[in-house]
């Protein structure tokens, strides 16, 4: 899942690829319009977020530009400015979303997800197919989300929630070492702090489980990492 | 022709002639040559007028030279009330301050003689610098009134503008500390309660910033378009969706803020239908200007409620607000949705807030063709809001209609 993140404010650039890249997304990053539309062209990206006040070219120019050969990528457009997003929403320049700052993180991912959803993307990586934990849950990656099977209940999981469940699905049977996810769902290069795979897992088992604190379908073992059985 | 001899027996020749001017018959001028004989001219009456008026137009310049010369005015007018000659300009209007009537069987001519007018100034010099002193006083008080009066208006159009502008320029770094403070939140360990409480509350405040930020942007583009209804309203768009899922969303928001006040949450009759059409953003926008004005007012240690219901042809959502606060008196039920109009002013210690957030989430309930209202007719203490929202799409107008 490549998202190119399009924004003037180095801050805003840099909190808004560290709330996605947390969440499993990759993420490529452009200080203005004409380097957007290079990266776009060079890095072919899952999903546009544009930010509509920027140096070179603007947000709607991008987004023509863009639309002018591909009609259906994912563009959601964040805007400071009530008179912005009357343009969006009345010029038809195909943006599939916009959302208002301020914005905090969940609304940031909520509201990607739900445009890759609309999208005929479909939302993640679609090559992977989808699998079953234990007749408890099936992951569907495409989806980014698991369904309960005892009720039909869907939970919505991040690109880096499904890459840590097919590895240990990968894996069922096995203690996963922590070291191992981090290379695999991180990368090699990523040095985290080492609460961070149990915050994520500690978030994700509030969502997943029945019963959070007596986990069912990802268990811990203790001095090693976690195990799907 | 036949004269009566009567007329010329009565006329007895006096004077050896006589003039015949009867009604119905032409003028004649008769005299007796002898006691047999009588010579009589019968004369057309107009042709001789015309004839004695151009003898006098032809004479009269000659005559009015020096007249006019004098400064007066005169004129000679025919029988026919023309106009013959003149001397000096005379004003229609003028009513003339000498007559001589020239009579005869012709008729009458007249010698008419106006006024002259004439302006006597008196240059009475002090009356003269007070006078103008006075008018150079006026004219002077006049333009800087005026300069005064375009100043004041052009420095509120710049203060509007200025205060529209910072808003504007405030979103980019709230949307940085939000960020921010979210990813805070994830590195944080759940044991550090101190640094979680914190956080906490830096989460709140900005959450409360964000809303009086929107608040006063929506506000001042709503003022705007009143001045200006060309422009097309604040964009809403109206997707269905679920009331309940709405005061979740806001509750979480602003539940650590209730739970410090001690404002319990009752989840009141929930179960009737709640859904309705409206931009999300703005159903947002209401509930939590509801529940902040609950916030402010409702005691510590209060309750809010929530209970939906249907309105009575069915067609849309009824939620009601409810509180354990004050109440509002009847008598301030248009004064509760007016702009920057605030109860109790002075009376309520510690109470912030702009005055704005029920005018505009009544404003946004309307122009999704709801309403918000207060219920009186409720029994109990404390306020009652009562929010209307239609279940099915109708064109939703935008919000400055």
């Amino acid at each position: 899942m490549k998202i190119l993140i399009a924004e003037d404010d180095p801050v805003s650039l840099d909190s808004i690829e560290a709330c996605l890249s947390g969440e499993g997304f990759s993420t490529l990053l452009a200080k203005n319009g004409n380097e957007a539309i290079q990266m776009w062209e060079a890095e072919k990206p899952d999903l546009v977020c544009l930010d509509i006040m920027m140096p070179e070219k603007d947000g709607f120019e991008v987004c023509r530009h863009i639309r002018e050969s591909d009609k259906s990528l994912p563009i959601l457009f964040l805007s400071a400015k009530n008179e912005e997003i009357d343009v969006v929403v009345g010029l038809e320049l195909g943006a599939d979303d916009f959302i208002r700052k301020p914005f905090g993180k969940h609304e940031l991912i909520a509201r990607i997800r739900s445009v890759l959803r609309r999208s005929d993307k479909g939302g993640g990586d679609s090559e992977i197919q989808s699998f079953r934990i234990r007749d408890l849950v099936t992951v569907y990656p495409s989806r980014l989300c698991a369904v309960r099977e005892s009720s039909g209940e869907e939970i919505e999981l991040s690109p880096r929630e499904i890459s840590i469940l097919g590895f240990l699905h990968e894996h069922v049977g096995e203690a996963v070492q922590r070291d191992q996810i981090f290379d695999h769902c991180w990368g090699i290069d990523y040095y985290p702090e080492s609460r961070t795979l149990d915050q994520h897992m500690v978030r994700l088992r509030k969502r997943l489980e029945l019963d959070p604190a007596n986990p069912e379908i990802v268990e811990t073992v203790r001095g090693v990492g976690y195990r799907i059985r | 022709m036949i004269l009566d001899f009567d007329d010329l027996e009565r006329g007895c020749f006096v004077s050896g002639f006589q003039w015949l001017d009867r009604p119905g018959y032409e003028l004649h001028f008769a005299m007796m040559l002898d006691d047999d004989t009588a010579f009589v001219l019968r004369i057309e009456k107009a042709a001789a007028i015309h004839a004695a008026d151009d003898w006098l137009a032809s004479w009269a310049p000659e005559v009015f030279g020096p007249v006019q010369a004098s400064g007066i005015t005169a004129s000679v007018e025919s029988p026919l009330k023309q106009l013959i000659a003149s001397a000096g300009s005379v004003e229609e209007d003028s009513s003339p301050n000498l007559i001589l009537p020239v009579s005869s069987v012709f008729g009458e001519w007249r010698v008419v003689s106006h006024p002259q007018t004439e302006v006597v100034t008196n240059y009475n010099l002090p009356v003269m610098i007070g006078a103008s002193a006075l008018a150079v006083v006026l004219v002077l008080a006049g333009v800087f009134g005026f300069t005064q009066q375009l100043q004041a208006v052009r420095l509120a159009e710049q203060r509007v503008s200025f205060v529209n502008r910072v808003s504007h320029e405030l979103r980019t770094p709230m949307t940085n500390i939000l960020l921010n403070v979210d990813l805070l939140e994830d590195s944080v360990e759940e044991s550090n309660r101190i640094a979680a409480k914190r956080l906490g509350l830096v989460r709140e405040e900005a959450g409360r910033l964000s809303r009086l930020l929107e608040n006063v942007l929506c506000f001042s583009r709503r003022d705007k378009l009143k001045d200006t209804q060309d422009e097309p309203g604040q964009t809403l768009r109206a997707v269905p969706c679920s009331m309940v899922e709405m005061i979740d969303a806001v509750l979480d928001q602003f539940g650590p803020t209730l739970s410090r006040k001690h404002i319990r949450v009752v989840r009141g009759d929930l179960s009737g239908s709640d859904l309705v059409v409206a931009d999300r953003d703005a159903l947002m926008q209401i509930i939590s200007n509801l529940i902040s004005n609950v916030e402010k007012y409702a005691a510590a240690g209060g309750s809010l409620e929530f209970v939906m219901g249907v309105s009575e042809m069915n067609d849309a959502a009824v939620l009601s607000v409810i509180d354990s606060g004050p109440g509002i008196p009847r008598s301030d039920a248009a004064k509760v949705f007016r702009p920057f109009e605030r109860l109790s002013e002075a009376t309520k210690e510690g109470v912030s807030g702009t005055g704005l957030g029920l005018a505009i989430a009544r404003d946004l309930a309307e122009s999704m063709n709801g309403s918000l209202e207060i219920d009186f007719e409720r029994r109990g203490e404390g306020a009652c809001f009562v929010l209307t929202l239609p279940k099915t799409a109708k064109n939703i107008v935008s919000i400055a209609s």
